[in-house]
């Protein structure tokens, strides 16, 4: 008998998947365990993905619905039934958001003294305050606009906050008006008030409270907040652009003008504004949600900092470890040659990736430094090594990927600097994203050219570095080297090579060699032998790695799945995925590595990659997946996953019934994997400092600093071993 | 250190391609491909189309910056031979030069055939051992085959025919559309080529059985040859059930089964077709894969030049001038004697000619060949020595040294160069000169041997202040050679500004 493993009914769907996840995470803001100001930050969280989440893939629903898209995905729904149900639970998750806010956190943050006042609760030199406050800087900063027969409904931009405005001249009943006016932007939403420690005021109240002033001659009736998300999906039509760069600006203008997903009103707003809103703005019922609190919850996270002494709050300050050999003292080449060095970030620090990048931007030997980007930060040091390495006169390649979704401009900006600063620019592929994190360094050395490379699971980004969870190597394994050249020769527009040794790459590399690796176990566990698989990611919704999981859980290979995000995988089915248990970790620091482990009979194999087992990632994104091939980095990852499917204090377990739970600990010694990290990182630092060649009374020597170029080569030995 | 490392690149008919190399250790560092395909129509006899050389020029210029990525600073491109026979190939040299900086070398079909012959040697481990026996390399281009055959360790003979896959392709093109069966169209048309071709081939190898060493079947390599091997032993057997699969698949199922493109997919079957061919004719024993090409030939070649392999391949140039000189019947034995004659006045002359020991190859070929108009007619045998030979590809030897080879012919006997200025004009006056002066010797060692009777046994050579004494020991009566040798020495002095004079030993008196 064959087993239909892509029964419809053996899947969840994608987008309420991706709902649970957020629940997890506003199950953090109401977890009484975390600190509460973290507390309020991740409810501002669940607020900016849910943000995105309608942006982007709502408004994709709506396009397919729109068009009556017959096609339904893998658990069964057209679009249409996946735009209702999606709604119909997010309505749910606002509720809960909002009940957070109002009964939980706020509550406790008024014990703390900390309140979120309104005009009506001010005292009255608070209250002079916001006049001055809102005659002095808001008002010249307003834009009012009267919607009558001679001035249309203006355009209302994505994700900006405005007041609805009933008005009636003064005096006359029958006159009615409609005004709005849009929150700006460039004042922080909560104004904090004098003559307390911590009394917050939202800005739209300020607003509200006077803007009667800016309507002479008319009364307002009634004034409402909304705010209205639209479709940012940026679908660049890359057929025959010959400038990628332009077409992806040309974009970005027009996306602020994409159909309207979602529209937030205040509760309580009147039923004919309601209607004028939605009629206008152009939304179905089933998007108009209405708010119980302050619209726009991204405004907790900025607040949380506002908020003064109240440090004991947070989560205690953490600092990451240096990775012995890897240090500004250091020479990381030699390092590196001798031993790969695994990074486990955040817990081993990031600089010494951009160590990495500074050496080779010094050191005299290097010939060349090649580089993908995806996402980079505001200031980064990363683009400033490169820059300055083109500068001494290596050969700098970067991949800017100008199609990162909601950091096209950033990216754009990033490149135009590198392209000034000397650098060989490549902006990403047509029709592909370019998503593998890969650094090449060509290096002169007596015994030949040798490659020094980093390939990594997280973006170079120093500052998500701090929060977001990610393993990275640094090698100069040679068939690796080859590979890495290699691929960088097809990002230039150069053939695919014939193979590749070590390395993986997609679209279609990956999924091929998992699916391998996945039937390697199938054939070991019907021929008795061990047989498992560990694997950790973001997301998991491809429905074709899916079938194949069912397919090696029915044939008895033991699946133990460490998903983040969305899961389209059920377990528990009987005959399907009795085998597969799936943990989901959501803490302090953001889960983001992916690990692909198999038993090999006896002879484990691990991998690291950037992709998850998406769709997206398999087939339409250029992604990497690459061996820990030194034995002890490959037990150190093992470790790492084991440590992780322990926790028992951040997981969620998902059951049959296809609801996630916490484990259940009693008995249990509790462990926190994340926190485990952190100690271990700790005990390292410690162990550092206390390192005898620091320790005692010996003569203090300074060590002048010299310029790069005159350095002595001495102190450090950069000679190969 | 960085001077270890060379950049080689190809510029062929449908691809171009670089190489980096590790000179010392033979190590290739960088491969690079690109399916740019400047050269698509060439064997319709069209035009290199403009639009294509921007696109090449673009990809040259990348490939210059993996080159600089690397710090190689010793590189060089060559064009593939096919694609030098373009009516514009001039222009398109000019062009890319213009854009890149980048002045193309253009190969002959003997230089190709003679590289991957090197490559084949230092590269191929079962080489040493298949050429003890009969072997032969049958090596494919888009537009010809080249095959090499050997017989105890010895190049015998190294013949080109104008017939490969994209010619094949081209030329058959509105054939194969109408015919009501195209494969036998096909087939014909490949069996008459290359049976035409094989009746001129030396008559021992008509019939001997040879182990094939296959390069360049671009399909049959990614299919059989497993990955991170160069090569494979490939059973005939397996060979004809792939051909009988190939002649009867769609086009849209060789895509599939052996991952093509769509413009390579029309080259399986004629490519398939001509080595079914092929192997019957070669009489093949054993079939062996072999993934290396013209590049790595390239690679090997400046491996070679740079002293890194103790391996000789001059041997094989000079056994395939030899088989020339047998298919138009030269006498051996005065050949043999010229050509030491040759030598030994080259030699002893170093310091008045100051030639490279390229030069010295040259002359000894030319020593080999130079009466091949005789088969002509032995009238002026000179003259019809120079268009043989400049029809004729020689392994190993470039357009301008097969030039350079007829030239020093048509001079060995009694014509100028300064004659017929006109006829010379196509070598470089450095060139010219090198003409010269191999020919002045030529002539001196020919008219040694005038009488073809091999009455001088050995020569000795003194250098004077104005004349160089060249003594002959020999106790017949040489009136004849004496005669012929002020005669023809004339041209030496006018060259070197050094009266030749002759005089003659006894050796038992």
């Amino acid at each position: 008998m064959t087993v239909d493993y892509k029964n419809a009914k053996y899947y969840t769907n994608r987008e309420l998947s991706w709902l649970d996840f957020n629940d997890r995470v506003l199950e953090e803001a109401r977890d009484k365990a975390n600190p509460l100001l973290e507390r309020v930050r991740f409810l501002g969280i669940t607020q900016s993905n849910v943000d995105e989440f309608f942006m982007v893939r709502v408004a994709s629903l709506s396009k397919l619905a729109a068009v009556n898209y017959p096609k339904p995905d893998a658990s069964g729904m057209t679009a249409e039934d996946q735009l209702l149900a999606v709604n119909a639970k997010a309505h749910d998750q606002v509720v809960k958001q909002y009940s957070t806010l109002n009964r939980m956190l706020l509550p406790l943050l008024a014990n703390l003294n900390v309140h979120l006042k309104l005009v009506k609760e001010l005292s009255s030199q608070q209250f002079r305050f916001i006049q001055k406050y809102f005659n002095d800087e808001i008002s010249p900063a307003l834009t009012p606009m009267a919607v009558d027969s001679s001035r249309p409904f203006p355009f209302i931009g994505n994700n900006t906050l405005n007041i609805a405005l009933r008005l009636f001249k003064d005096g006359n009943k029958k006159d009615k008006r409609f005004a709005t006016v849009q929150v700006p932007d460039i004042f922080p939403r909560t104004v904090r008030l004098p003559g307390a420690e911590n009394d917050f005021i939202m800005l739209e109240d300020i607003i509200k409270a006077f803007i009667g002033n800016l309507f002479i001659g008319y009364e307002v009736k009634e004034a409402a907040n909304y705010r209205v998300i639209r479709d940012m999906d940026l679908d660049v039509a890359e057929e025959d652009t010959s400038d990628l760069l332009k077409e992806v600006e040309q974009q970005l203008k027009r996306r602020e003008h994409g159909g309207a997903v979602r529209m937030e009103v205040e509760a309580g707003i009147s039923d004919s504004l309601e209607k004028r809103l939605a009629s206008s703005i152009k939304i179905a019922d089933y998007a108009v949600y209405s708010i119980g609190g302050p619209i726009d919850l991204t405004f907790l996270s900025k607040w949380t900092k506002q908020i003064s002494n109240h440090d004991d709050q947070l989560y205690p300050p953490f600092t990451a470890a240096q990775t012995p050999g890897a240090t500004a003292d250091d020479d990381i080449f030699k390092t590196i040659r001798h031993n790969d060095v695994l990074v486990h970030h955040p817990f081993d620090s990031f600089s010494a990736v951009t160590e990495l990048i500074r050496q080779a931007a010094y050191d005299d030997e290097v010939l060349a430094i090649k580089m993908t980007l995806y996402r980079v930060s505001a200031n980064s040091p990363i683009i400033k090594y490169l820059g300055s390495a083109a500068q001494n006169g290596k050969q700098v390649t970067v991949l800017v990927e100008v199609k990162a979704r909601f950091d096209e401009e950033n990216n754009v900006h990033w490149a135009q600097q590198l392209e000034k600063m000397g650098c060989h620019v490549i902006y990403g592929l047509i029709g592909l994203k370019t998503h593998c994190k890969l650094t090449l360094i060509v290096r002169r050395e007596p015994d030949g050219i040798r490659r020094y490379m980093h390939m990594g699971t997280g973006n170079y980004n120093d500052v998500t570095a701090h929060f977001y969870t990610d393993l990275g190597l640094m090698t100069t394994n040679t068939d690796m080297g080859i590979d890495a050249s290699n691929i960088f020769n097809m990002l230039s527009g150069y053939s695919e090579p014939p193979y590749f040794h070590q390395l993986h790459m997609s679209p279609d590399g990956i999924r091929e060699f998992i699916v391998s690796k996945i039937d390697q176990e199938i054939t070991n566990a019907k021929a008795g032998q061990p047989a498992w698989i560990e694997m950790k990611m973001n997301s998991l919704s491809d429905s074709d790695m899916i079938a194949k999981l069912y397919e090696a859980s029915h044939a008895g290979v033991h699946i133990k799945l460490l998903v983040r995000g969305i899961c389209c995988l059920n377990v528990g089915i009987p005959e399907i995925s009795e085998n597969i248990e799936v943990h989901s970790i959501v803490g302090r620091f953001l889960e983001h590595s992916r690990i692909y482990g198999f038993a090999n009979n006896g002879d484990p194999l691990i991998y690291l990659s950037s992709a998850d087992l998406m769709t997206r990632n398999l087939n339409r994104r250029v992604e990497l997946l690459f061996p820990i091939l030194q034995p002890n980095l490959r037990q150190r990852v093992f470790d790492i996953f084991a440590t992780l499917w322990h926790d028992n204090v951040k997981t969620r377990v998902l059951l049959a019934d296809r609801t996630f739970t916490r484990v259940d600990r009693r008995g249990l010694d509790p462990l926190n994997a994340q926190e485990a990290f952190m100690q271990e990182a700790s005990n390292k630092r410690q162990h550092g400092e206390d390192s005898p060649l620091k320790a005692g009374n010996a003569p203090r020597q300074f060590k002048p600093m010299l310029s790069p170029k005159n350095q002595p080569k001495s102190p450090i030995d950069r000679s190969p071993q | 250190m960085a001077d270890n490392y060379f950049g080689a690149m190809l510029i062929n008919v449908s691809s171009m391609e670089l190489s980096i190399v590790n000179l010392k250790t033979g190590a290739q560092t960088e491969r690079v491909k690109s399916t740019v395909a400047i050269g698509e129509n060439i064997y319709n006899h069209e035009e290199i189309d403009f639009k294509t050389v921007a696109e090449a020029a673009e990809v040259l210029r990348g490939f210059l910056q993996i080159i600089k990525d690397y710090g190689v600073t010793n590189y060089r491109v060559w064009g593939s031979q096919a694609l030098s026979t373009a009516p514009n190939a001039e222009f398109i040299r000019d062009q890319i030069f213009v854009r890149t900086g980048l002045s193309i070398q253009w190969l002959s079909l003997g230089e190709e055939s003679f590289v991957r012959n090197e490559a084949i040697a230092l590269k191929f481990a079962d080489y040493h051992h298949l050429v003890k026996k009969h072997a032969a390399i049958i090596g494919l281009n888009s537009g010809s085959a080249t095959l090499s055959f050997f017989a105890h360790d010895n190049l015998v003979a190294s013949h080109n025919m104008k017939l490969g896959p994209v010619r094949i392709k081209e030329v058959l093109q509105s054939l194969r559309a109408t015919a009501p069966n195209p494969v036998d169209v096909l087939d014909d048309y490949i069996n008459s080529k290359v049976d035409d071709f094989y009746r001129f081939l030396p008559e021992q190898l008509q019939t001997t059985n040879n182990q094939v060493i296959l390069i360049g079947a671009a399909p049959l390599n990614n299919y059989f040859i497993p990955k991170k091997d160069i090569s494979y032993a490939l059973p005939l057997k397996q060979f004809n059930e792939f051909t009988r699969e190939v002649t009867g698949a769609s086009d849209q199922y060789l895509m599939e089964r052996l991952h093509l493109t769509e413009e390579n997919v029309e080259l399986v079957l004629p490519e398939v077709l001509l080595i079914q061919k092929l192997l019957t004719v070669v009489h093949a024993d054993k079939l062996y894969l072999v993934n290396l090409n013209v590049l790595d030939g390239l690679t090997t070649n400046e491996e070679i030049a740079a002293g890194n392999h103790k391996y000789h391949f001059e041997n094989q140039i000079l056994a395939s001038a030899n088989d020339l000189a047998q298919r138009y019947r030269v006498e051996p034995h005065h050949m043999e004697l010229v050509r030491h004659f040759a030598l030994h006045l080259f030699d002893q002359l170093k310091t008045l000619h100051r030639l490279t020991p390229r030069d010295r190859l040259l002359l000894q070929i030319a020593a080999i060949v130079h009466d091949i108009g005789g088969f002509i007619d032995t009238h002026e045998h000179y003259l019809h020595s120079d268009y043989v030979l400049k029809q004729s590809e020689m392994l190993g030897l470039s357009a301008e040294e097969t030039q350079i080879i007829a030239a020093v012919s048509r001079y060995h006997s009694t014509r100028t160069p300064a004659e017929d200025i006109t006829h010379f004009q196509q070598l470089t006056a450095e060139k010219r000169l090198t003409v010269a002066k191999l020919a002045a010797i030529l002539r001196l060692a020919d008219a040694l041997d005038d009488a073809h009777q091999q009455t001088i046994q050995r020569i000795s050579v003194s250098v004077r202040t104005n004349k160089v004494i060249i003594t002959a020991f020999s106790d017949d009566d040489l009136s004849l050679i004496r005669w012929a040798f002020n005669f023809k020495a004339q041209f030496f002095t006018d060259v070197f500004g050094l009266q030749p004079v002759f005089k003659q030993r006894r050796l038992h008196k």
